[in-house]
């Protein structure tokens, strides 16, 4: 119901699980597997110079030949300069996803336009107006309403728990005819999304000795 | 659903349907969250790290510049350690890959009458069944447990000692309930009941 970018969220834990995989697996198999542990043990020094090149890399320093010893070589670290920018670049990135999970409730219900004005209808009305319609239900212990925004209209979700052994048919047709009722109170019709939950477990039978 | 006189039907119902689709898969928030907070304070890490160490003051932890030395020496040095992390990180990583391509179900079924659409925690559902069918079994209810699926319902029933249960009219009970629920998918049940009676009850 909420703003939560749930693609962004599987593509995250697929990258990391795919590193996690990559660098899990090559350290089992360097240790594990004699192949690979004989290719390491020959080329450990070379992969090495490798990584110590990739940091070492400077465009600006002076290219070795003609006029070497010339200009003096502008000693900046371009590599790990980089890198941190890079590095504060992703945090600052994260973030924003981290905090934009579980957003998106609304204050408003209704938005309309008449010829004298406009009319907006807070969450409080529908919220309370169910409420009350619904409150000294037997059947639920507990009754929630929320608005949320959704495609730039607003949605309500009516959470309800209920007690043990209620029909979840029974417990949804009385939403409904309250629903129903919030309808002819507001008139107009909105989205409503019903949660019913337990909170109580179906009985599980007790141990019996024999 | 049923057509409404103020709203067309396609604008609510579609919103409606997307929203419940929503309710009956998982987020995954929390495991992202989790390692996005991770990914964060390693990155703000070696930023720190490579820092000190441009301007020549002592690392926190290691100096950024040996960190691959270290790692590439740790088969030499540490083959067991480094077999058993190397081990543990791959099933993580698979873990994780695991609940990024799942269908990260939960356990809820949809319900669709009158107004509104309804997601139902299968706790509910299996709760109602458990007390049907105790009701129609006549033991008491702490001998009966429902287990929900996305499918299927078991239902199990300890009857109280020489009182025997008639299983098909515990099915036909149950049966009957389940259609008249309508959830979506739809749920078929099984019963079976202990041959071992429970005393007292």
């Amino acid at each position: 119901m909420n703003s939560t970018n749930r693609g962004l969220n599987r593509l995250l834990i697929l990258l990391i699980g795919l590193v996690f995989v990559v660098i899990g697996a090559a350290a089992l198999a360097v240790v594990t597997v004699p192949v690979v542990a004989d290719w390491w043990r020959d080329n450990r020094d070379a992969v090495l110079d490798t990584i110590d090149g990739w940091f070492a890399w400077n465009p600006f320093a002076a290219a070795p030949g003609a006029d070497a010893g010339q200009t003096a070589p502008v000693l900046v670290p371009i590599v790990p300069i980089v890198g941190i920018v890079l590095l504060v670049i992703v945090a600052a990135l994260l973030i924003p996803f981290v905090l934009r999970q579980g957003r998106g409730r609304s204050g408003v219900v209704h938005r309309a336009t008449v010829e004298h004005g406009d009319i907006v209808l807070e969450t409080d009305v529908a919220a309370n107006a169910l409420g009350d319609a619904l409150d000294d239900t037997e059947a639920f212990s507990s009754v929630r309403v929320s608005a949320w925004d959704v495609n730039r209209a607003q949605a309500l979700k009516v959470a309800v728990t209920c007690r043990r052994g209620v029909s979840p048919r029974t417990a949804v047709e009385t939403v409904s005819t309250a629903v129903e009722s919030l309808d002819r109170l507001l008139g107009v019709e909105l989205p409503v999304l019903v949660e019913v939950g337990g909170g109580f477990r179906a009985a599980k039978p007790k141990r019996v000795l024999q | 659903m049923t057509p409404t006189a103020t709203t067309p039907v396609t604008g609510p119902t579609r919103v409606l349907r997307r929203l419940a689709r929503r309710e009956l898969h998982s987020p995954r928030s929390t495991a992202a969250i989790l390692l996005a907070v991770l990914l964060v304070l390693v990155a703000l890490w070696i930023a720190v790290e490579t820092v000190l160490a441009l301007i020549g003051v002592r690392p926190l932890l290691v100096a950024p510049g040996e960190i691959p030395g270290a790692a590439a020496s740790l088969p030499t040095t540490q083959p067991v350690i480094l077999a058993v992390a190397g081990a543990l990180v791959l099933l993580l990583g698979v873990v994780l890959i695991g609940i990024a391509l799942g269908p990260g179900r939960r356990h809820r079924h949809l319900l669709s009458t009158g107004r509104v659409l309804a997601v139902v925690d299968d706790e509910v559902i299996a709760s109602a069944l458990a007390q049907r069918a105790s009701t129609t079994a006549a033991t008491h209810p702490d001998g009966t447990s429902v287990a929900v699926g996305r499918r299927s319902a078991a239902i199990r029933i300890t009857p109280a000692s020489g009182m025997p249960v008639d299983r098909s009219e515990v099915d036909r009970a149950v049966a009957a309930d389940l259609d008249a629920f309508g959830l979506q998918p739809s749920l078929r049940a099984t019963t079976s009941i202990s041959s071992n009676g429970k005393v007292g009850q």
